[in-house]
């Protein structure tokens, strides 16, 4: 009597899991600013979820959660609007000019190859930055910590280069002036990645607001959360137009949980510092980063998989 | 005597090259299923259907639940260079049933799951048929390697399955004995008409009872998701997102409410 038939993946599961499952990654959602798929989406595929339909109902769901920690955080000022559309703009452009560009690469062949290893040294190579910045950080910082991202000492190459952009902009919820067309690009950028990794991006997201736009890392987590909202909105309504892979009864079930999740979460990510948040973010990176690695060096028990996911 | 021989042969042979739907005049075996329809419902998480029915004194049974035959496109893992596994490619399976779910008496088990599967497999009767019938694209893939990595990934699912010691005999009544089988059937069957054969064999013959049909549809609220989801594929999309952001709305209101209390 706890199962329910999901109609579109074709297979019943238990209410509770699923619940448990949505509360768990909502939470997750709502302290880091993440969407989460990365770790839905296989995990929904062990329960018997087709791939196709794992990853679109995710994508509902996390509309959900989205939504719900984005006013938690709000509530809070931890949302930059402003920033958050810029970026939105650029990820929109980005994820339509990366689905051109994923074209080009299977054209050309072995793509899969070069994503793949692009993906986990760019996981790798960010997780372990942000570990060991963040880690030298809370050494250092006796005194209590500001929510200041990456607290540089001189005035690097970077930051002078900044200044010197056009269309300088004053971003007052992130306490930052810089250009319009920073977040734009970055934004494009982001998007161009997470259309050719096939992964909604937050895990790229995150580290570019803390350390190319210098955003303090709370009000990172929230804009992230109001981005990824609007993201999740499109991928949904497309797949259930073009694809019908959206199964609204799993969504539902798992969006009862990441709702709550998602603001549990908030509460939790209030009471941490910003350094503590960014160790424990690319931790969290670097777990992804050697279980993709262990995929890839270990030989699968079985050589033949279905199409779709991530 | 070798007049007897030569029919017994031939009466082997004819259902041999006729299955699985072959039939002895007399059509000896009988089939009942209980329910042949099952509505899949909003709390839908399979179902048990009971198989009855009379077969030879002297046979051992062997009930075959199949949906229909498709094709299946899978990725394909290797190794590149010499060190990573990855999707290397596709493969496609043409002509492969969706389900294969066979339940079989005690001693057909024993013969399935034994040594002498050999002799189970040449009649025709195991997962083995499924490989003679199929087609690997493209040609290739070494069929025994890529049909073995198959069958794995469907007794993973569970959608191929063999259940030694699913059917029970009782007393034999003359010439014939009841049979009795609990099908189970998984809640990953989709909505559509599997088939269901029950075949009597004994060491001189085998012999088909008429095949039944098991029909599995959509009712109720699956059905009306489901229709939305392909018939008005737009409004569907809309509307699981409109309910969405309403649910994040929802809880955060309740939330709120409640750290006000605090």
């Amino acid at each position: 009597m706890w199962h329910m038939y999901l109609p579109i993946a074709g297979n019943s599961v238990n209410i509770l899991t699923i619940f448990g499952l949505g509360g768990a990654v909502g939470l997750l959602s709502g302290i880091f600013g993440v969407g989460g798929g990365f770790l839905m989406t296989p995990l929904l595929m062990m329960f018997g979820i087709p791939p196709t339909v794992a990853a679109a109902s995710d994508s509902n769901q996390i509309v959900g959660a989205s939504t719900s920690g984005t006013l938690a955080h709000w509530r809070l000022g931890n949302v930059d609007f402003k920033m958050g559309f810029l970026l939105l703009i650029g990820g929109i452009l980005g994820g339509t000019l990366g689905v051109q560009i994923i074209k080009v690469l299977r054209a050309l062949g072995n793509a899969d190859f070069l994503i793949t290893v692009t993906y986990v040294l760019m996981l790798g190579g960010v997780g372990s930055y942000m570990f060991i910045e963040s880690l030298q950080a809370l050494k250092k910082k006796e005194a209590p910590a500001t929510t200041a991202a990456a607290a540089p000492k001189k005035e690097s190459t970077y930051a002078r280069l900044l200044k010197k952009l056009p269309m300088q902009t004053r971003f007052d919820k992130s306490g930052i002036e810089i250009s319009l067309l920073l977040p734009l690009f970055l934004g494009t950028l982001v998007g161009v990645l997470a259309a050719i990794m096939g992964v909604g991006g937050g895990f790229i997201m995150v580290p570019v607001m803390v350390y190319l736009l210098r955003m303090p890392m709370h009000v990172v987590v929230g804009t992230s959360l109001f981005q990824i909202l609007f993201t999740c909105v499109n991928v949904t309504i497309m797949q259930s137009w073009s694809n019908h892979t959206v199964d609204f009864v799993l969504a539902l079930l798992l969006l009862l949980g990441s709702t709550i999740g998602a603001q549990v979460g908030t509460k939790v990510s209030k009471k941490l510092k910003g350094d503590q948040l960014k160790i424990l973010l690319a931790s969290l990176v670097l777990l992804v980063c050697v279980k993709m690695m262990a995929d890839l060096l270990l030989p699968p028990d079985i050589l033949l998989s279905y199409k779709g996911g991530h | 005597m070798s007049q007897k021989v030569i029919m017994t042969l031939f009466f082997l042979f004819a259902t041999l090259i006729s299955l699985p739907s072959a039939l002895r005049a007399e059509q000896p075996v009988t089939v009942n299923l209980d329910p042949a329809s099952i509505n899949i419902s909003a709390f839908y998480n399979g179902t048990d259907v009971i198989v009855t029915g009379e077969a030879p004194a002297d046979a051992e049974l062997l009930i075959r639940l199949s949906g229909t035959r498709h094709d299946v496109t899978l990725k394909k893992k290797g190794k590149v260079g010499g060190l990573l596994w990855m999707n290397v490619g596709e493969v496609t399976f043409e002509n492969v049933p969706s389900v294969y779910l066979l339940y079989t008496s005690k001693g057909l088990g024993e013969v399935a799951m034994s040594r002498e599967s050999n002799r189970w497999d040449s009649m025709g009767l195991g997962f083995e048929a499924i490989k003679q019938e199929m087609k690997v694209t493209p040609a290739a893939n070494d069929k025994e390697v890529v049909f073995k990595e198959f069958m794995k990934l469907k007794k993973h699912e569970e959608l191929y399955k063999l259940t030694p010691d699913a059917v029970r005999f009782a007393a034999t009544n003359g010439p014939m004995k009841p049979y009795t089988a609990t099908i189970h059937v998984p809640p990953k069957l989709k909505a559509g008409d599997y088939q269901v054969d029950v075949l009597a064999i004994s060491s001189d013959s085998i012999v088909a009872g008429p095949s039944q049909q098991l029909k599995l549809s959509q009712t109720g609220f699956p059905a009306f998701l489901s229709s939305m989801a392909f018939g008005r594929s737009l409004v569907y999309g809309v509307m699981s997102v409109v309910i969405a952001v309403f649910a994040g709305l929802g809880t955060s209101m309740v939330f709120r409410s409640k750290g006000g209390a605090h």
